[in-house]
């Protein structure tokens, strides 16, 4: 009973994990362009995460170890500095693309220009980890995410074509303007392949003191969460598709987008798609700020956990603290919040593989793993992610510049 | 008797101090030259120095002309005697109090003067444990 | 990753003839006039705020004023919409979006042969 109340609690959670500013603009952005025909790639992404995150869990519940500090420890301080370096500059850019999310959302409703919004919600997300306790940050992006369920119900709503929406998930070529389509594709995959989910992830599972016996939770968790995660994302496309593609609206810039929902539910379509965006990237701002606290603590060895008084982990806090700020000044600078999302989102199939090839070698040792090493299958899937995130993010630049 | 691999099993670990507290990690690790015998493990390293040695010296002789550029002295690489490791298996547990001895200089600094200066910072979280949930 | 910085020019060289930018050119003016039409209509019916109508009004200003590839004429006629959107945003008077709407209609039509 204990481990079915943990399974729907992760599934809420990995909703506001799943669902980020990446994900609202690249599936809505596919929507308006090619109708269904990019479905495979987020189908594609959501296997991928799926793997990676069990991975995360599994090595977590085993080991005792989160992914940072069973990296730095296997592969040493002089491997383990890239794709730490990596990894913090592409959070930034995540946090600032989450921050301008919130900020957008707010203009929506406000009128008030975005850039304006940047500081006083990196305030709100510092407050938000400051005050609350690991389960209350998990808790609460998860129970305000289920407001993205409107985009499931916009489908339902539309009546689109199950046959057609079907054929979305085999890959076909694009009918025109081949480089924004494959770019497109690319960017949909980082934006659901999202690195910090694994960090926060792993930490998480060591706050809640998981051990081998919440495997069969794990496994619950990351099938399920992640795919239900997906399955909203999937949504966003197919309303886009529906909607946005008749009425010729090609998703040049955020603004279009909230018509999706109005078109379908009204005013309160409207209200819902600002609330939705605000909520989903909020709670995934809240996450990777947290997560780059996880990580820089963990690779250095500090004292950390959101649980504990921020006096008493003082430089975990205090990297949580300044680095929304510095997120909120990118965001402030004014550029376009879409443009600056799927920049992001590039970035981070760009620093996939270098991220992902040493989690797999990690989770093919005995001394973390025991007997609970991957099997055949997670190293197929594993080695699959690498080799594709090195072919896409050979092409992934090229294609930005053709394509922005 | 286990075999014990420096570089795998001791470099890079996660240190622990005789509370159980987190104390930074194995930044490096020191070897005693000694005539006519063999070398001996001598000491533990830790700091921002030592990472930044690991890399290059040339970051080194960076990182300490930039303390000197703003006014600190340059710090010795935090030493842990070899006899003052108690164990090693999931992480390395030294027989040290990290508040009192290890190089938490920072953690201090920013708990005294900027994070615990902040209202709430000395609040506890979690006031039940999630045992008491369950009815 | 060097390779595609090799590649890369000769890639862009190839894909920014004039005739390709005044074809993107016309794409966007038309996506941005169907959105024109759309928003006008939905905030004629009382689905959208007047400041989100006022706020797009202007970022769509912003966009189309970048076409510079545009027909002048083009150009021109989807700016004066939009500031004419603009005004009766700020003026709280929907009653004047539906002929706008018609307008936007029109211009995404003639964008599009």
């Amino acid at each position: 009973m204990k481990n079915v109340l943990k399974i729907a609690l992760g599934i809420l959670t990995s909703i506001g994990g799943f669902l980020d500013a990446g994900a609202i603009a690249t599936s809505s952005e596919a929507g308006a362009r090619y109708g269904f025909r990019l479905l495979w790639s987020l189908a594609f992404g959501t296997l991928c995460v799926v793997f990676l995150v069990e991975m995360a869990g599994r090595l977590a519940a085993v080991s005792n170890h989160t992914v940072a500090d069973a990296m730095r420890e296997r592969f040493g301080w002089r491997f383990f500095v890239f794709p730490l370096t990596a990894e913090l500059i592409v959070d930034l850019f995540v946090i600032a693309s989450e921050i301008g999310g919130v900020c957008l959302a707010l203009q929506f409703v406000t009128g008030i220009a975005f850039r304006w919004w940047a500081f006083p919600v990196a305030l709100l997300i510092w407050l938000f980890i400051w005050s609350g306790s690991f389960s209350f940050v998990e808790d609460s992006t998860a129970i305000l995410g289920l407001v993205t369920i409107v985009f499931v119900v916009a489908v339902v709503k539309l009546h689109p074509d199950y046959h057609a929406i079907g054929a979305g998930f085999i890959p076909s070529m694009p009918p025109k303007d081949a480089p924004s389509y494959w770019f497109l594709a690319v960017s949909i995959i980082g934006a659901v392949i999202s690195p910090y989910l694994l960090y926060f992830y792993s930490s998480g599972a060591v706050e809640d003191k998981w051990t081998e016996k919440d495997l069969n939770v794990n496994r619950g968790v990351s099938v399920i969460g992640m795919g239900f995660g997906s399955l909203v994302a999937m949504a966003v496309l197919v309303v886009a598709a529906q909607t946005l593609l008749p009425a010729g609206i090609g998703s040049d810039r955020y603004e279009q987008t909230p018509l999706m929902l109005s078109m379908v539910l009204g005013k309160t379509g409207f209200y819902l798609f600002a609330a939705s965006v605000g909520i989903a990237c909020f709670g995934a701002a809240v996450e990777a700020s947290l997560s780059v606290a996880y990580l820089t603590a963990q690779s250095f060895g500090w004292t950390w956990g959101e649980d504990l008084p921020p006096k008493d982990d003082a430089r975990f806090a205090m990297v949580y603290t300044v680095f929304p700020i510095l997120a909120a000044a990118v965001t402030f600078s004014g550029i376009d919040p879409l443009k600056l999302t799927l920049f992001s989102m590039a970035l981070t199939v760009v620093i996939l593989p270098i991220l992902l090839l040493p989690m797999i070698v990690l989770m093919n040792d005995e001394k973390f793993l025991k007997s609970h090493r991957n099997g055949w299958l997670s190293n197929a899937v594993g080695v699959v992610v690498v080799v594709v995130a090195i072919v896409l993010s050979v092409v992934a630049i090229p294609l930005e510049l053709i394509g922005g | 008797m286990k075999r014990l691999q420096l570089a795998r099993d001791v470099l890079d670990q996660q240190l622990i101090d005789r509370y159980e507290c987190n104390a930074g990690k194995v930044d490096g690790i020191g070897l005693e030259l000694r005539d006519g015998e063999p070398p001996r493990v001598a000491f533990l390293d830790m700091g921002s120095d030592v990472l930044a040695r690991r890399l290059s010296p040339r970051l080194e002789r960076w990182l300490q002309a930039l303390r000197k550029l703003i006014g600190r002295k340059t710090p010795e690489p935090y030493r842990v005697e070899w006899s003052k490791v108690v164990k090693i298996a999931n992480a390395v547990t030294i027989d040290i109090d990290s508040d009192r001895d290890a190089p938490n200089h920072v953690e201090h600094w920013l708990a005294e003067h900027l994070i615990g200066r902040i209202p709430g910072a000395s609040r506890e979280k979690k006031k039940k444990e999630p045992e008491q949930h369950n009815q | 990753m060097k390779v595609a910085w090799l590649v890369l020019p000769a890639v862009l060289a190839a894909c920014s003839s004039p005739q390709k930018e005044a074809n993107e050119a016309r794409d966007t003016a038309a996506s941005w006039a169907s959105t024109g039409a759309v928003l006008a209509r939905e905030w004629s019916r009382g689905h959208v705020t007047d400041a989100y109508t006022r706020s797009t009004a202007r970022v769509a200003t912003e966009e189309v004023n970048k076409l510079t590839k545009l027909d002048a004429r083009a150009r021109d006629a989807q700016l004066r919409a939009w500031d004419a959107l603009e005004r009766a945003a700020e003026a709280h008077e929907p009653a004047a979006a539906a002929p706008l709407a018609r307008t936007f209609a029109a211009l995404a039509k003639k964008s599009d042969s």
